[in-house]
């Protein structure tokens, strides 16, 4: 009796340890740090045959077709994966061997300082057979999963660890979207533009500020980083919707991808960062420090009128700019996992839980993209990428009245729009509009103006018929959002706005 | 008497052990991007075609077509009646939205042709083929107006060197926001009665690019960019028409609709794709394409 069953705790306990053991060293050894497949909002291979399958049945086809179609498109699909990640390796490399081919513009000096484990790592000088050199032994810097993987992930998803505590989740860089730029509407970022949210963070969210951490040749270094991360994530997208969606491979001999879609697509996504275009705001219509405390009070109440009217901003962001002015759903990053509906399946695949989005509540004075009047300006004129806080609609200098001219579209002109600033400054410049904001909307569309003023004058007396914006005028309403910070305190809420909802 | 299980006996730690050991391999239900060893050859190989400019595929040669051709047809809802479309009730800005009975436009059925609207068909770009026919002008810019509180049209494609505009005839603001993947898309405010924006895209597709009005929610059309001026969105009544088709060439047809993606009306296409070849100045007339409402039922 004793015998047996000391026998068994011996059997019991081996076997423990050596289950412990294979598993700690068989997962430590088997899975280095790798990059992650983005399959977020991507239609599973189950249910990509379950479609082809319905869709066949639909059609009356008979049921060996379709078992012979299915098994046609088990070995697309597997070609298609194989491919997938062929070409992400071959063009962007590994998190410890990164890569980047020349039409990039990526330096891979800097990535390797930011790739590889945290700590640092030398590689060693590398020959060939016949023993000449291949490539000289290097270091990798280890500074991204040192600083910045557990928010952001290794494969740049903004999932790491830390991401589930934080409103907002720290940014998915996959998508190249990135929201705190000086660029044109739904433009990307400059390098500045990342460099800048590296050294001073994004106050208000888990982003810190790196710049006292982080020597500036670091932040280069993961400057270039982020960047490859968005590239090679971007590619990844659209390189998935060509092999899977799309069959473009050509099979010139046994396993090839179409070396001209590998191209193209590198192209086309770098093609979008170097178009990015600077906006240069045109100049104040009175500079700040020539402001009388009147004119700056009635800047600010300009740009109420703005912010009320013409800018729509009320609509999401309310009257008091509380942030409760209406529902908002989601930022492109949490619509794209709202395509995975079951929470359940979310959840299966490593997907954080969907977090609703908010207009910024502007009485608390916390700016993410800076404080300073020029990133106010910014964000107004051209918008938020990647949230529903769209661009203003402005006015174009030379154009007739009532002409809407894209903020977009004009993004490229910026300089001449500085040059043409000096006239703009002009005494009538700022309130020319005020007055007669109303008359302006004659030309063809009378009818329509008419019957929308009537309209909007039913649901607030004080409506009156949006028009665009001049672009100088922005600054009347950065000058109001800015002076919104100090409204606590000193105005009564009115009863629906009493209980502040915005962040 | 048998011990009580405490901290100090070994099956505890054992079982913790073992746990921990668990754990620590639980990140398995992500799909890693690693390439196994064995096929890296095959990733060294596509870095070098990279770095020598090799286009591999071979070169293509440029393609001309012997003539131009027409082809046209109807797409056909194969049931006895059309579907409701639910009513949409304006949750913002009812006063001018509601009176305008909106209703549900994902799918469109005329109830006496039983004609289906709003089905895109597209040509694939043949390789190597890139002249399209003179009647087809990058400098006409095609437009999607808020008119009515929606879209209209509810599905426009768009050939990449043309401009769209987006406008607004509503006494309301609208905002028109597109985010395609890869390509930079809009996000502006239009004013009532007369705003407007221009945008253009970079990227073809061939699915549609929602465009969503973030202050009306249920506002929802779609634009398809496209690389060729070939493409066609369906009537009311289901018709298309395409002028001014290459002949002598292979095409390849795609169909797209909202609910189905890939439209496979017919068990012989694949993704929604079908061949054909055209002779100069022929003018197809397509049998009517019978779309049975399974596939559509999304
Ligand atoms: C504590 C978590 C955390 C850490 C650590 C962190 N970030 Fe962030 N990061 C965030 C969050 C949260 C956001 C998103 C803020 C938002 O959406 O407004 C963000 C956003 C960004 C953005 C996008 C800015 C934009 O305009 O969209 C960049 C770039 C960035 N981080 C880079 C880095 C780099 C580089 C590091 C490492 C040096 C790093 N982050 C470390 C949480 C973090
Ligand atoms: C469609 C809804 C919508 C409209 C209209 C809108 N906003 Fe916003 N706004 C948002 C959302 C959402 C955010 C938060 C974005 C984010 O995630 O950082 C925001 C953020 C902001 C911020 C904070 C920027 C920062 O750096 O933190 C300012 C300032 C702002 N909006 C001003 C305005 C002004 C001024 C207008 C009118 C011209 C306006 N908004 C119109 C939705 C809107």
């Amino acid at each position: 009796m004793r015998v047996t069953k000391s026998y068994s705790h011996r059997v019991f306990a081996t076997f423990a340890v050596a289950l412990a053991v294979s598993c700690i060293i068989g997962c430590g050894q088997g899975s280095p740090i790798e990059f992650m497949l983005n399959l977020e909002g991507q239609e599973s291979v189950e249910a990509r045959l379950e479609r082809a399958r319905s869709d066949l049945q639909a059609n009356d086809a008979s049921e060996s077709v379709i078992e012979e179609e299915v098994s046609i498109r088990v070995a697309e699909l597997t070609q298609a994966d194989f491919e997938l990640r062929a070409a992400l390796a071959a063009t962007f490399g590994t998190p410890d061997d990164p890569f980047a081919p020349e039409e990039t513009g990526l330096k891979l000096n800097l990535l390797r300082k930011a790739a590889g484990p945290t700590g640092g790592k030398d590689v060693e000088a590398q020959f060939d057979t016949n023993g000449n050199l291949v490539e000289n032994g290097y270091r990798l810097g280890g500074l991204f999963r040192e600083h910045c993987v557990h928010c952001h992930g290794v494969s740049g998803d903004g999932a790491g660890p830390t991401a589930r505590f934080l409103d907002p989740y720290p940014r998915d860089f996959r998508r190249g979207i990135f929201k705190f730029t000086s660029t044109g509407s739904k433009q990307k970022p400059t390098e500045d533009d990342l460099r800048r949210t590296i050294e001073q963070g994004l106050h208000g969210t888990g982003m810190q500020a790196f710049g006292i951490a982080l020597k500036p040749d670091e932040i280069t270094a993961l400057v270039e980083y982020v960047k490859y991360l968005a590239l090679r994530g971007e590619y990844e997208l659209a390189l998935r919707a060509d092999l899977f969606d799309e069959v473009m491979t050509v099979f010139v001999d046994d396993n090839s991808i179409d070396m001209l879609v590998v191209t193209n697509r590198i192209k086309g996504i770098v093609n979008n960062w170097d178009n990015a275009t600077v906006t240069q705001p045109v100049p104040r219509p009175i500079p700040w420090e020539q402001m009388t405390e009147a004119d700056k009070q009635a800047s600010i109440e300009r740009g109420r009128q703005l912010f009320e009217n013409e800018g729509q901003c009320v609509k999401c962001h309310g009257p008091a700019g509380l942030g409760d002015g209406g529902q908002l759903n989601y930022d492109d990053w949490n619509t794209a996992k709202a395509l995975v509906e079951d929470e359940h399946e979310r959840a299966e695949m490593w997907l954080l839980p969907l977090q609703e989005l908010k207009a910024r509540n502007l009485q608390l004075g916390v700016f993410r993209g800076g404080r300073r009047p020029i990133d106010i300006y910014r964000r107004i004129r051209n918008g938020i990428t990647g949230t529903p806080m769209p661009a203003a609609s402005i006015l174009k200098e030379d154009d007739s009245f009532g002409n809407v001219e894209s903020a977009a579209a004009q993004t490229g002109d910026a300089a001449r729009n500085d040059a043409d600033a000096g006239d703009a400054t002009g005494a009538d410049g700022s309130n020319a509009q005020t007055g007669d904001a109303n008359s302006n909307a004659e030309s063809g569309n009378a009818g329509s103006a008419t019957a929308g003023q009537d309209a909007a004058a039913q649901t607030d007396p004080e409506a009156i018929t949006p028009q665009p914006i001049r672009e100088e005028e922005i600054w009347h309403i950065v000058d109001y959002v800015l002076s919104l910070q100090y409204e606590r305190g000193f105005r009564t809420p009115t009863p629906e706005i009493a209980t502040p909802t915005g962040r | 008497m048998r011990k009580k299980l405490t901290i100090h006996d070994y099956r505890l730690w054992l079982v913790a052990l073992i746990v921990f050991a668990l754990g620590a391999c639980s990140d398995q239900s992500r799909e890693s991007a690693a390439v196994p060893d064995k096929d890296w050859d095959n990733v060294y190989r596509i870095r070098d075609q990279l770095a020598s400019g090799e286009g591999g595929g071979g070169a293509t040669a440029s393609l001309q077509p012997t003539g131009w051709a027409t082809i046209s047809g109807k797409f056909l809802y194969d049931a006895t009646s059309a579907p409701s479309q639910a009513p949409i009730i304006a949750t913002k800005d009812a006063e001018v939205c509601g009176v305008f009975n909106l209703r549900d436009e994902s799918l469109v059925v005329d109830p006496d042709s039983m004609g289906l609207a709003n089905v895109f068909i597209f040509l694939r770009t043949p390789r190597g083929f890139s002249e399209p026919h003179p009647s087809y002008s990058p400098d006409t810019d095609v437009t999607m107006s808020n008119k009515g509180c929606r879209f209209e049209p509810h599905v426009l494609g768009v050939w990449l060197p043309q401009t769209l505009r987006v406008t607004n005839d509503d006494p309301v603001a609208h905002n028109a926001n597109c985010t395609p993947a890869g390509d930079s898309g809009f996000n502006e405010m239009l004013q009532a009665s007369g705003g407007e924006l221009k945008a253009s895209f970079g990227l073809d597709k061939t699915s549609g690019v929602a465009v969503t009005c973030t202050v009306h929610t249920w506002m929802r059309g779609w634009v398809i960019p496209r690389d060729n001026p070939y493409f066609a969105t369906t009537d009311a009544e289901g018709n298309f028409r395409i002028e001014n088709v290459p002949a002598g060439i292979k095409l390849e047809f795609q169909v797209w609709h909202e609910r189905s993606g890939p439209l496979n009306a017919d068990a012989t296409w694949r993704r929604g794709r079908f061949s054909l070849e055209l002779a100069a100045g022929e003018e197809r007339i397509l049998e009517p394409i019978k779309v049975n409402p399974n596939l559509l039922n999304k």
